[in-house]
């Protein structure tokens, strides 16, 4: 077993030396949901790729179009909005306006031309660490296959 | 349960046992055997290296026997307290033999194999039961196969396994060969409802099932088919049938009604064979499915004959605690001053177990409302924080939770080097005693106007550092904590190096986002001491009741002349046949010799402020109270032309007989003059249906009850029904006593609705009856539709409207949270209480009535509440007015004022606020700020996230 | 550091008499005295140059040019606004942003070399159009906008698909460039001078290789950037630029074109950059007098003395822009028209977002029109 994770790791080291690409990812996750999903995961030690930074709002209807477009802007190759399951918002209806304003971000950012899969809106619960780590690997090798955004290393605020 | 674990005025003994009781109501001594942990709780981290170190698997308890645990180990991930705990059968430790792996590896020596259990006293005003249930073992019953199969689980274990943090992670595996299960078959009322000796129904399996059945398919999309089996399907609470009718639309999922005779398994394959007669069309069946879930009943906890002895109250035929019979009260038990709640008392779902809860604690409040604790608060003098930022960031190894995998030196010194980081420091627990204290001593010594921590998560430790911040004057608000162990060293920890540099990441960003971080004042708003309950049945009546008997203030407004809402029409009263009229009688008796004030023939004008504040206008006088408890009551449906109501006077409802009966006086019950009889009852009229989609949960016991009077004046009597939902307390043993008596219940199917025609001086009922899968043709002298409940109206809406309480899809009042806020509403210091919520029978609604109370006296019992200065603000220079906060806050918190001629701007009230800050997003001018979590806050962290690259 | 005498004489600024008339026209000052151009223009002159640069009020300048036409002694003062911005956001200074910069960002990542867009998607498939040829049909921020303000229910792409219907009529092919740029208007009416030339040159870029010999606006801003700023800022542009409004006006007046009739009594916003900027006032005129049964009735102010829609640039949106709104809103209604049309895409949406104000619907409450999406509608 030990064995296995060892060489399973030197492959993936191998592999990101030659890739040379490192995915930038923002995930803005809700304090009372998806924050918590990631603790939980954390309590489970349930083992996931650290190729990405959390900011933590207290809703996901928190996130507006600005922070998104402002993360593509400074050169992020992706962004994840994780909030609670519909039914399961602390603030009710807070899930709801983050899918219709996260609607709208990713208008904008097809229309910019970036691919659909460079922004996602998931839900994870305060008891899904799994999922939480699950939704993170996925991102980060979707990301990754992806390559850098074709805007990452211009369009930034002089 | 983190809550409670914090809460300073609960004092938590886990691991203990009540083992004697003296005294009587409010004043009882307690005798508490707390068991040893032999691990400290006040040194235990709860980091998990003892875990790590133990030698001993064994099944754990809490994944149903699917997963393992160590001898040393905490029941579940967010096990309150977070102690670890030994269990000693399985320790390899004796006083002979030594193991102590677990000892050597606790670097905060917080294990002590020598400790004895020891014993308090305390001294308590009033005592509550809430011991839940058992699940029922279905190894005894051999036709289930679950002794025999592997793959035959308890309902239980199934959601274990379907949970993300279970043993299986919750992929949805046969346990014989791990693999995904192509079918499933679900098997209700396994050991209640006559089996095991129970004759009750354990209410809670088939929305379990159902709920399951649609989750399983969530997890494994590979499941072909879900069959379950049932006898009825009883989705009577709020919201439950419409869940279970969306799940009747998936075509992986069948009802099959029929109980199985028996599963044997096939010992090539391990599949299952289920035998049993589809009795929709008379066929016995052998369904093969791969995997087989049997609906286990809830029986009373292993040890409640040993309490009940220990308290001093009796048990019920059940086997559950008895409740007290006179008053209809679920939640008192046969002992003043001790209360039951949950399914102490017998089966019951969460949102009544929650209800509940607070119910029994309003019930007990009022033996130790004289003791009442004043909050007190020192002063302190604040730190001056002007000037250029000044940060300290202090590290935690948390052992070597995150120093075992996280570089702590190559963080230290590139902590150094971040913009106005003027000192950084790493110690081995950060959240331990000393070094809070030596925290204190930094933030004096190098006058830190921001502390950054990098250690475990904000969810549980930032309220404890913003206290060791705030005890010495530096606002709370300035402190930022990041997470480098639950979501970092612990789920990195094959990757040291990228998780370090994770790390360093956050904190760059928590750094950035300190600089902008602003000192916040909490708030006070004063609360006045009084509430105003709306509406005079039962449910107004109890709540008033029980906020009376704590001291607090309670004015009563009913609409009608009398009160006593429904209650003065009924007869006798489920589950125990109290009369009615005795019990309204005794309530307003009790009502008079109290302090509430009552107005009868009074209305609702206005109502204004909010929590704590609120201006209520009625038709006779205007009052400042703190809370309002909404119990404004429903209607019955009225049937109209269905079934000929209003055209024939033998047609009636289950309301109009109980008139009839409660002016009988014990006599014969006489429609139109005569003794029929035979009558027949149509169940499910106006719910259930297009219109009116959900269960009234009362019809069908109130049908059972109505026909064992009949059948004991020898009326003849037969109940068309879908399905028989008897359910609350006893109501499940009438109907089969009912069927003792001979009364005939015949099941119609959903989409053939029973027809009735005039025959002579009767009514000729023909009916498709699927017991017998033919047409039904019966002559009687009295059709009893059950006429369901309905939202009143316009009142329902006028109170949406004035209270600003959204109303569910069903029409009723919505609660703020379908299971764990039954009685709470989206607006705070509103309550519901009773039918306004969602159709329940008066002892139901009484039991909700108290939870209302409960919850209102916990607010008004303050004389002043702290708001959470996190909230939103308006800049008004900024703001346009457009209306787009107003439209979008389900919290009604921003208001426009006009703030000269024409001009309107947005304010947010702060105590109707919760925080969430969409708003803020929403906002198109920046005029929003949301504290705490505001605009220059977060892009400062995605700026310095990405400027730098990770 | 900033070169004050540079800008002094560009901008005619020490000729100030400190008269006050532009105080006394200026549609900010009109409903906040916490703004005086008269002052910010003596603030430069005697040696408050560096305090100017950090007051966050520099940036409520509506630079509408209201204050040009009325001084007497010839002081640029939106010239000297844009200059003073430039220093200021060299100095890390930067407005409030509405929309919590969205559309700042929306710009910026536009200046992006490697970018792909997916900016044609609108087009009606009954329309033609190509990507090689004569005229440029320069759709400017459009699509953006119509994605982002679907609550207002602007749907601004109307615009462009009835300027595509009336070139299409007139059996015109235009061409619509798949990575045309945001014009960099609002950037270089912010400051942000690096990232304006970068759109510029993209955009120069993407036109050249059209073969277009001239490119056409239904916006005013982008109108006036290419006309007169792009020369100014940007070598090697030299390509006829023509307002919609104008090329409507000549195929009227000189080809013959035939609107329909439409009978509605019709007043007009001129928009700042096409009006005092560009000095056009009388081509969309023209084409609707030009419809059968319109009637168009002036408001008070109108062509030079034109009142601005209250915000620039995104930026400094507030109650001020709000009042402005309110009052031209309030103008146009007591015309008596029922509608009121414009030829700026973001008149259109200030004035849409002013309407949401319900307590003052019944005095603010008018249809507004792009003058492309009414003259589409009458071909």
């Amino acid at each position: 077993m030990t064995e296995k994770k060892t060489t399973a790791k030197k492959k993936t080291a191998k592999k990101t030396e030659k890739q040379k690409f490192v995915p930038k990812i923002v995930a803005f996750a809700c304090n009372w949901c998806s924050y918590a999903g990631a603790d939980n995961a954390g309590v489970n030690r349930i083992q996931y790729s650290p190729h990405f930074r959390v900011i933590r709002t207290m809703c996901s209807g928190r996130v507006k179009p600005a922070f998104v477009l402002k993360a593509f802007e400074m050169g992020a190759d992706g962004v994840l909005v994780s909030g609670c399951h519909f039914g399961d918002c602390h603030y009710i209806f807070g899930n709801y306006r983050a899918v219709e304003l996260f609607e709208k971000t990713k208008k904008l950012v097809h229309l910019l031309g970036l691919e659909d899969e460079r922004l996602r809106l998931e839900w994870v619960s305060a008891a899904e660490g799994i999922r939480w780590a699950e939704l993170i690997n996925e991102f980060v090798d979707q990301i990754t296959r992806l390559g850098p955004s074709p805007l990452s290393e211009n369009g930034k605020k002089s | 349960m983190m809550d409670v674990g914090r809460h300073p005025n609960i004092e938590l003994y886990t691991y203990s046992e009540v083992t004697h009781v003296e005294g009587k109501a409010g004043d009882f001594r307690v005798t508490v055997r707390r068991h040893p942990r032999y691990v400290d709780e006040d040194l235990c981290t709860g980091c998990g290296q003892c875990s790590d170190a133990c030698p001993i698997v064994v099944p754990n308890e809490f994944d149903a026997g699917l997963g393992a645990r160590r001898a040393i180990y905490s029941p579940f991930s967010q096990a309150v307290p977070n102690t670890f705990v030994i269990d000693r059968e399985s320790c390899l430790n004796d006083d002979f033999l030594v193991c102590e792996n677990c000892r050597k590896a606790c670097e905060r020596d917080a294990i002590n194999y020598d400790v004895a259990p020891q014993d308090v006293t305390i001294s308590v005003g009033s005592l509550i039961v809430a011991t839940g249930i058992d699940v029922f073992d279905p190894y005894t019953m051999k036709t289930y196969g679950y002794s025999v199969s592997q793959n035959i689980l308890t309902g239980l274990e199934f959601e274990r396994m379907l949970n993300a943090s279970g043993p299986t992670q919750g992929h949805v595996l046969r346990p014989t060969d791990r693999r995904v299960p192509k079918k499933i078959a679900f098997v209700q009322c396994v050991g209640v409802r006559g089996e095991n000796d129970c004759q009750y129904c354990s209410l809670f399996c088939c929305m379990n099932s159902v709920k399951d059945a649609l989750l399983a398919k969530d997890h494994a999309p590979e499941i072909e088919e879900i069959t379950i089996f049932y006898s009825d399907i009883r989705a009577f609470g709020k919201g439950y049938e419409s869940f279970y009718n969306r799940t009747k639309e998936r075509d992986y999922i069948k009802y099959f009604k029929g109980k199985p005779s028996k599963i044997v398994e096939d010992p090539a394959s391990h599949d299952l064979t289920i035998y049993v007669e589809d009795t929709l069309t008379g066929k016995p069946m052998e369904v093969v499915s791969d995997m087989v879930i049997l609906a286990s009943a809830g029986l009373p906890s292993s040890d409640t004959l040993k309490l009940a002895d220990v308290l001093g109250i009796e048990l019920g035929q059940d086997g559950f605690f008895k409740t007290e019979k006179e008053n209809a009260q679920l939640l008192r038990s046969t002992k003043e001053g001790i209360f039951l709640c949950g399914c102490a008392s017998g089966p019951e779902d969460i949102p009544d177990s929650v209800a509940q809860g607070s119910g029994a604690a309003a019930g007990a409040e009022k033996y130790v409302a004289d003791f009442r604790l004043p909050e007190t608060e020192e002063e302190i003098t604040p730190i001056d924080v002007g000037g250029p930022p000044r940060i300290g960031v202090f590290l935690c190894h948390c052992g070597i939770n995150i120093a075992g995998v996280l570089d702590i030196e190559t963080m230290e010194e590139y902590v150094r080097s971040l913009p106005n980081v003027v000192h950084v420091q790493n110690d081995l627990f950060l959240c331990s005693d000393g070094s809070q204290k030596l925290l204190q001593e930094m933030i004096k010594e190098h006058r830190l106007n921001r502390v950054v921590s990098a250690a475990c998560t904000p969810r549980t430790h930032e309220p404890i550092f913003q206290e060791t911040c705030a005890r010495i004057g530096l606002n709370p608000y300035l402190f930022e904590m990041v997470n480098v162990r639950d979501q970092c060293s612990w789920v990195h920890s094959q990757e040291p190096l990228l998780a370090t540099q994770r790390a360093m990441d956050q904190i760059r960003m928590a750094v950035a986002r300190a600089q902008w971080l602003e000192p916040l004042e909490q708030k006070e708003i004063s609360v006045e001491g009084s509430v105003l309950v709306i509406g005079g049945g039962p449910a107004g009546i109890q709540s008033a009741l029980d906020l009376d008997a704590q001291g607090f203030p309670v004015t009563l407004v009913e609409k009608e002349k009398e009160l006593g809402g429904r209650l003065r029409f009924l007869d006798r009263l489920l589950p125990e046949n109290v009369p009615a009229v005795d019990l309204l009688q005794r309530k307003l008796a009790q009502l008079k010799a109290s302090g509430v004030r009552v107005f009868t023939e009074t209305e609702i004008k206005e109502v204004g402020g909010f929590v704590g504040n609120f201006e209520v206008s009625t038709t006779k006088e205007t009052l400042k109270v703190g809370s309002i408890i909404l119990a404004s009551g429903s209607d019955v449906y009225d049937p109209k032309d269905e079934y000929d109501y209003e055209k024939y006077s033998n047609v009636l409802t289950n309301m109009d007989l109980e008139g009839i009966f409660a002016q009988t006086d014990g006599g014969e019950a006489l429609i139109n003059g005569t003794k029929p009889k035979r009558v027949a009852f149509i169940q499910c009229v106006g719910s259930r249906n297009e219109d009116n989609p959900h269960c009234s949960r009362i019809c069908c016991p109130t049908t059972v009850k109505q026909a064992l009077r009949f059948r004991e004046q020898g009326t003849d009597v037969a109940v068309f029904y879908r399905d028989m939902r008897t359910v609350g307390h006893g109501a499940e043993e009438q109907y089969r006593a009912a069927r003792g008596v001979g009364v005939v219940f015949i099941r119609y199917p959903d989409d053939q609705k029973p027809v009735v025609t005039k025959s002579g001086k009767g009514l000729r009922i023909q009916a498709f009856g699927t017991m017998l899968n033919d047409t039904v043709n019966m002559e009687v002298d009295a059709v009893i539709l059950a006429a369901g409940m309905v939202p009143k109206e316009p009142d329902t809406n006028t109170f949406k409207e004035m209270l600003k309480v959204p109303r569910s899809p069903d029409g009723f009042m919505m609660e703020r949270h379908p299971k764990l806020g039954p009685v709470e509403t989206t607006t705070d210091g509103i309550f519901l209480a009773g039918c306004v919520q969602s159709p329940k029978s008066a002892a139901e609604s009484m039991a909700q009535a108290s939870a209302a109370a409960g919850k209102a006296a916990s607010l008004v019992c303050r004389e002043r509440i702290k708001l959470d200065p996190t909230i939103c603000r308006v800049n008004e220079a900024l703001c346009r007015g457009c209306r787009t906060c107003v439209s979008i806050c389900d919290f009604h918190a921003p208001e426009l004022v006009e703030t000269s001629p024409g001009i309107f701007v947005a304010r947010i009230n702060e105590a109707l606020c919760k925080g969430c800050g969409t708003c803020a997003a929403w906002c198109p001018t920046e005029a929003i700020a949301a504290q705490h979590f505001t605009d220059q806050q977060i892009e400062a962290m995605l700026e310095t996230m990405l400027e730098e690259g990770l | 550091m900033m070169n004050i005498e540079t800008i002094a004489k560009a901008t005619h600024v020490n000729d100030c008499l400190e008269c006050g008339k532009c105080t006394a026209n200026c549609p900010i000052s009109r409903f906040t005295d916490a703004y005086s151009p008269r002052l910010n223009v003596g603030r430069f002159i005697q040696g408050y140059a560096e305090e100017l640069l950090q007051d966050e009020r520099l940036w409520d300048c509506l630079t509408c040019g209201m204050c040009n036409v009325r001084c007497p002694a010839d002081v640029k003062y939106t010239e000297f606004m844009k200059r003073i911005r430039l220093e200021a956001f060299q100095n890390g200074r930067e407005a409030t942003c509405s929309h919590g910069g969205a559309i700042q960002s929306l710009m910026r990542i536009m200046t992006s070399p490697t970018m792909n867009q997916n900016r044609l998607e609108w087009v009606p498939k009954e329309f033609t159009y190509s990507d090689k040829g004569e005229l440029v049909y320069f759709v400017g921020c459009l699509p953006y906008f119509d994605a982002f303000f679907t609550d207002l229910e602007v749907n601004t792409l109307d615009t462009a698909k009835s300027v595509l219907k009336i070139l299409n009529h007139l059996d015109i092919t235009p061409v619509l460039l798949k990575n045309e740029r945001c014009c960099g208007h609002d950037l270089l009416w912010s400051g942000d001078l690096e990232n304006f030339k970068k759109l510029a040159k993209h955009n120069i870029t993407e036109i050249n290789k059209s073969g277009a010999k001239r490119v056409l606006f239904s916006c005013a801003e982008g109108y006036r950037t290419f006309k007169l700023d792009y020369p100014g800022y940007v070598d090697g542009f030299d390509i006829d630029v023509v307002h919609i409004s104008e090329f409507m006006a000549e195929h009227i007046s000189s080809n013959g074109l035939k609107l329909n009739r439409f009978d509605r009594r019709v007043t007009y916003q001129d928009p700042c950059r096409l009006g005092r900027h560009m000095n056009i006032y009388d081509p969309p005129r023209e084409v609707m007098n030009s419809i059968p049964g319109l009637e168009l009735v002036e408001m008070r102010k109108n062509r030079n003395t034109a009142v601005c829609c209250g915000t620039s640039a995104w930026m400094n949106c507030n109650l001020t822009s709000k009042q402005i709104q309110a009052y031209r809103l309030k103008s146009a209604k007591t015309t008596g028209a029922d509608l009121l049309v414009t030829t700026c895409p973001k008149c259109y949406i200030h004035f849409k977002c002013a309407q949401k104000d319900e307590n003052i619907s019944d005095q603010i409450g008018i249809d507004i029109q792009d003058l492309t999406v009414l003259t589409a509608s009458v071909l």
